[in-house]
C-alpha cells in the first residue's frame, strides 16, 4: 500500500460523481443533441452501460479489497499480459487527464478570458492538482467533499431558474426518427460514465468495501438524473436546433435564464460550478494515474511521481489536439471505444478467469 | 519568526497577485448598448456599416455652462468594412476605449442587408461572440437601420433602454407589433415548418412645439418583419400583426374599435383583456386544413356614440360584431402570409408535432402547399362587462 489513507465508500461516491458530472454538464447537451435532436433526454443506454460498468468495477475490485487492478492484473493473467493490461490502464489515465485538462483551458479561454495563453490555465490547475495528489487520498475527498454542495447548489439554482422558460413542445414530436439516433448520440456520454473505472484503482482505500454495491449504483442514478436534468433544461429552453450549434450549451443556458427580472447574468456561477469540481477533477485522475505507475514499477514511494507526471500531462495537452474541434473529435469518436474496452471486457474477462482460478484451487 | 514570514508573503499574494490577465477596467471601456447593422455601397462596391450607440455616463444630466446647451449621454458611430465582422472591429479605430458589448441589448438590423444577403450572416455572429446573449432583441427596420438611432430617447436617458422598455413593458398592452429574442428567432430560422418573424422598428417625426428644443424624432415599434430562408420578405402591417399575434397566442390586451350597424364610424371599442387560440389541424386522406379557435375576453372600453349598451341583448349582439372584427383581423395575417408564402405561423411545425408520420410525407413539399391551405377561423368573444358606467352620458 503506497497510500496509508482511508476513506469511507460515501466519500469514494461523491468524488465519482464529481469527475464524471463536473466536465459532462457543460458539454453534454451538445454532444447528445447533435444526433438524437429532440429525443434527447431518453437515456436508457448510457444509464444501462453505466450500471454494467458498475457492477463489474465493483465486484471485480471487491475480490481484491487492498489491492489495484495494476497488482492483481499481475496475478490472474500472469506478467506479461498482466502487466499489458495494467498498462492500459494508466495509460488511459494520463491520456484521460490531458483531455480534461485541455478541455478546462480550452473553456475558460474562449468564454471568459481570451486574452490570457490557454497555457496559464494549465498550469494552475496541475500545481494545485499536484499539491492535493501529494498529500493522498484523504485530502482529495475532503476537498471533494467540501467543492460537492457548492456544485450541487449551483448547479440546482441555473437549474431552477430556467425551469419557468421551459417549452415543453420542443420535445414533440417524440421519437420521431426512432431509437437509432438516440443510442447513437449517447454513446459518448455512455464512455463518459464509464470513467467510474477509477474505482479499480481506489477501492484498497475504502474502509467498510462491501457497502460499495449498494452506493456504485447510487452513483449511477445520481449522474443520470444530473444529466437528464441536463439535457431537458437544455432543451426545453433552447430548443434542439439551436442547442446542437451550441459548443457550451449549459453555459448559453445560464446566459439566458434569469430570475423574476431581478437577478440576471447567472454564470459567473457556471464558473464557479464548473472549475472547483474540475480542479477535483484533474486531481483524482492525477492521483490514479499517480499511484497506478508507482505500483506498476514497484516503486516505495508514489509522490516522486507525481510532478513529472504532472508536466507530462500539460505537454501532451497541449500536442494532443491542434484545435478546439480536433479535442471534441477525440472525446466523441476515439475515447469512448477506448474506455468501453476498458470498462466491460477487459474487468470481464479477468473477473471470469479470477471464478475459474478460485473454483479450481477449492476444488483442489 | 517563519510564521510571521509565511503570513507576510501569503498576504502580500494576495495583494499584489490578485490582478487578472484579461481584466478590464470600467475607466477604459465603450459600452455599447445597441449596434446597428447595415449594408451600403460605397465607391459601387458592396460593404457593411455597423454603427454603435455607446453609453456616456460622465455627460448624464451635464450641461455646457452659460451656452444652456446639453450634451447628450450618449455616443453614436459607425465604420465601414467587407463584411459585418470587420466593420465591427473597425469600430475601434474611432473608439478610444475598448468596446464592450456584454451589455448590449438590441441589434438593428437594415432592411437593404436582411433583404439581399439575408439574416443568417448577422444571427452567425452573434452566436459565435461570447459578448451576445441569446436574451437580446433582434429587430428590423425599413431603409437604413443608422437612422433608427438619430431619433432620440423621449423619457429614458438612452435609445436602447427606451426601445428594450417599450418592447418589455408597454408593447404588449397594444398587441400592435412583435419582437423576438435572438435565442426564440433563431430556432424558428432553423426550422423547416416555420418562417421566422421578428419586430421592426420605425422612426417617427416629431413636430416642435412651445419654445422649448424638443427633440425631432422619436422611435415606434410597429408591425413585424417576415423572413423566408434567411431573407426578408415583406412586412407586416399593424393590423396584420395583431392578427398573427392572435395565431400564435400572444395577442392577450388591445383595442379592437367596432363599428355598430347603421354606422360607418368605429364608434365603439372592445378593449380586450385576454384571448386564447388553440390551432387543431384537420388531416383527412389528402386533405390537410386547419381550424383556429380563438376565445377572447374583455369589457367595452369606450361608446362614442348615443348607443345604450346596457341591456343583455345588445351585449350579445356587439359579441357578434366583435367576432366578426377578430376574424377579419386574423384572415388578414394568414392572406398576407399566403401572400408571402411563408409559414410564419408555424403550421408546418404543428403538423410535425401532432403527425410527425404525416409530416415526413409533405415536409420536402410544405413551402408550396402552405399558400393554397384551408384555415378556417372561430372567434368567440365574451364582454364581461361595460366598465364603471352602463349607458353612455346623454343630455336629460
Amino acid at each position: 500500500m503506497l497510500d496509508k489513507g482511508k476513506i469511507t465508500s460515501i466519500q469514494l461516491a461523491l468524488l465519482i460523481i464529481t469527475v464524471i458530472a463536473s466536465t459532462s454538464v457543460l458539454f453534454l447537451p451538445s454532444v447528445i443533441v447533435q444526433e438524437a435532436g429532440r429525443d434527447s433526454w431518453i437515456f436508457i443506454f448510457p444509464l444501462a452501460f453505466g450500471l454494467a460498468a458498475a457492477y463489474l468495477c465493483v465486484s471485480l475490485g471487491l475480490c481484491f479489497e487492498d489491492k489495484s487492478i495494476i497488482v492483481y492484473a499481475n496475478e490472474i493473467m500472469g506478467k506479461y499480459i498482466g502487466s499489458f493490461i495494467a498498462a492500459l490502464y494508466i495509460f488511459f489515465f494520463i491520456w484521460l487527464n490531458t483531455l480534461v485538462v485541455r478541455q478546462f483551458s480550452i473553456f475558460i479561454n474562449t468564454a471568459f478570458m481570451p486574452e490570457t495563453p490557454e497555457l496559464t490555465f494549465k498550469i494552475i490547475i496541475i500545481l494545485l492538482a499536484a499539491y492535493a495528489v501529494k498529500n493522498g487520498i484523504e485530502v482529495i475527498t475532503r476537498s471533494n467533499q467540501f467543492m460537492f454542495p457548492i456544485f450541487v447548489i449551483f448547479y440546482s439554482l441555473i437549474i431552477f431558474f430556467s425551469l419557468s422558460e421551459i417549452d415543453f413542445t420542443n420535445f414533440l414530436p417524440v421519437l420521431e426518427n426512432g431509437i437509432k439516433p438516440v443510442i447513437k448520440g449517447s454513446i459518448a456520454p455512455a464512455s463518459w460514465i464509464a470513467e467510474i473505472i477509477l474505482l479499480l484503482v481506489l477501492i484498497p482505500n475504502i474502509n467498510q468495501p462491501s457497502e460499495l454495491k449498494k452506493n456504485s449504483v447510487y452513483i449511477i442514478v445520481v449522474i443520470v438524473i444530473i444529466f437528464v436534468s441536463d439535457i431537458i433544461v437544455t432543451v426545453g429552453v433552447l430548443g434542439a436546433n439551436l442547442t446542437s450549434h451550441l459548443v457550451f450549451p449549459f453555459l448559453s443556458l445560464s446566459r439566458y435564464s434569469r430570475a423574476t427580472m431581478v437577478l440576471e447574468r447567472i454564470e459567473t456561477l457556471v464558473m464557479l460550478l464548473w472549475v472547483a469540481p474540475v480542479m477535483v477533477k484533474v486531481t483524482a485522475i492525477h492521483y490514479c494515474a499517480s499511484i497506478s505507475c508507482a505500483q506498476f514499477f514497484n516503486l516505495s514511494d508514489y509522490k516522486s511521481l507525481v510532478m513529472p507526471l504532472g508536466i507530462l500531462t500539460i505537454v501532451w495537452s497541449i500536442i494532443l489536439a491542434d484545435n478546439s474541434r480536433e479535442l471534441v473529435f477525440i472525446i466523441d469518436k476515439i475515447m469512448p471505444y477506448y474506455i468501453f474496452i476498458l470498462a466491460l471486457p477487459i474487468p470481464a474477462l479477468l473477473l471470469i478467469i479470477h471464478k475459474i482460478k478460485q473454483k479450481r484451487s477449492s476444488k483442489a | 519568526m517563519k510564521k510571521i514570514i509565511v503570513f507576510v508573503i501569503i498576504i502580500s499574494y494576495i495583494s499584489l497577485g490578485s490582478g487578472c490577465w484579461s481584466r478590464r477596467e470600467v475607466e477604459s471601456l465603450a459600452i455599447v448598448s445597441a449596434y446597428t447593422i447595415d449594408k451600403v455601397t460605397v465607391d459601387g462596391q458592396d460593404k457593411y456599416r455597423t454603427s454603435a450607440l455607446v453609453f456616456k455616463p460622465s455627460a448624464s444630466g451635464q450641461s455646457i455652462q452659460g451656452s444652456g446647451q446639453t450634451i447628450e449621454p450618449y455616443w453614436i458611430f459607425s465604420a465601414v468594412g467587407d463584411n459585418i465582422f470587420d466593420s465591427g472591429r473597425n469600430l475601434s479605430a474611432r473608439s478610444p476605449r475598448f468596446m464592450f458589448s456584454a451589455h448590449s441589448d438590441l441589434i438593428i438590423v437594415g432592411e437593404r442587408l436582411a433583404r439581399e444577403d439575408g439574416i443568417n450572416k448577422v444571427i452567425d455572429l452573434i452566436l459565435r461572440h461570447k459578448d451576445f446573449r441569446l436574451r437580446n432583441y433582434i429587430l428590423i427596420t425599413k431603409g437604413e437601420a443608422l437612422k433608427i438611432l438619430e431619433a432620440s430617447p423621449e423619457l429614458e436617458t438612452i435609445l436602447a433602454q427606451e426601445i428594450t422598455n417599450i418592447i418589455e413593458n408597454s408593447s404588449k398592452n397594444i398587441s400592435k407589433s412583435y419582437t423576438v429574442n435572438i435565442q426564440k428567432f433563431t430556432n424558428t430560422l432553423m426550422s423547416l415548418g416555420q418562417d421566422a418573424v421578428t419586430g421592426k422598428v420605425e422612426a417617427c417625426t416629431l413636430s416642435k412645439f412651445g419654445t422649448q428644443k424638443q427633440p425631432n424624432k422619436s422611435i415606434r415599434l410597429t408591425g413585424a418583419a417576415v423572413f423566408k430562408d434567411f431573407k426578408l420578405a415583406g412586412w407586416l402591417s399593424d393590423t396584420e400583426t395583431k392578427g398573427f399575434l392572435y395565431l400564435i397566442n400572444k395577442a392577450k390586451m388591445g383595442v379592437i374599435p367596432l363599428s355598430l350597424p347603421g354606422s360607418n364610424k368605429q364608434n365603439l371599442s372592445f378593449s380586450m383583456r385576454n384571448a386564447n387560440t388553440k390551432i387543431i389541424p384537420i388531416i383527412n386522406d389528402n386533405e390537410i386544413s386547419f381550424i383556429v379557435d380563438v376565445k377572447a375576453e374583455g369589457n367595452i372600453g369606450d361608446v362614442e356614440d348615443n348607443i345604450s349598451v346596457a341591456e343583455p341583448e345588445q351585449i350579445i349582439e356587439i359579441e357578434k360584431i366583435a367576432n366578426k372584427k377578430i376574424t377579419n383581423i386574423i384572415r388578414s395575417a394568414v392572406q398576407k402570409s399566403q401572400e408571402l408564402e411563408a409559414d410564419i405561423v408555424g403550421f408546418g411545425e404543428i403538423i410535425h408535432r401532432r403527425n410527425p408520420k404525416v409530416w415526413k410525407e409533405i415536409s420536402a413539399d410544405w413551402k408550396n402547399l402552405y399558400p393554397y391551405l384551408d384555415i378556417n377561423i372561430n372567434v368567440e368573444t365574451e364582454i364581461h362587462g361595460t366598465g364603471m358606467i352602463s349607458d353612455p352620458i346623454d343630455i336629460e
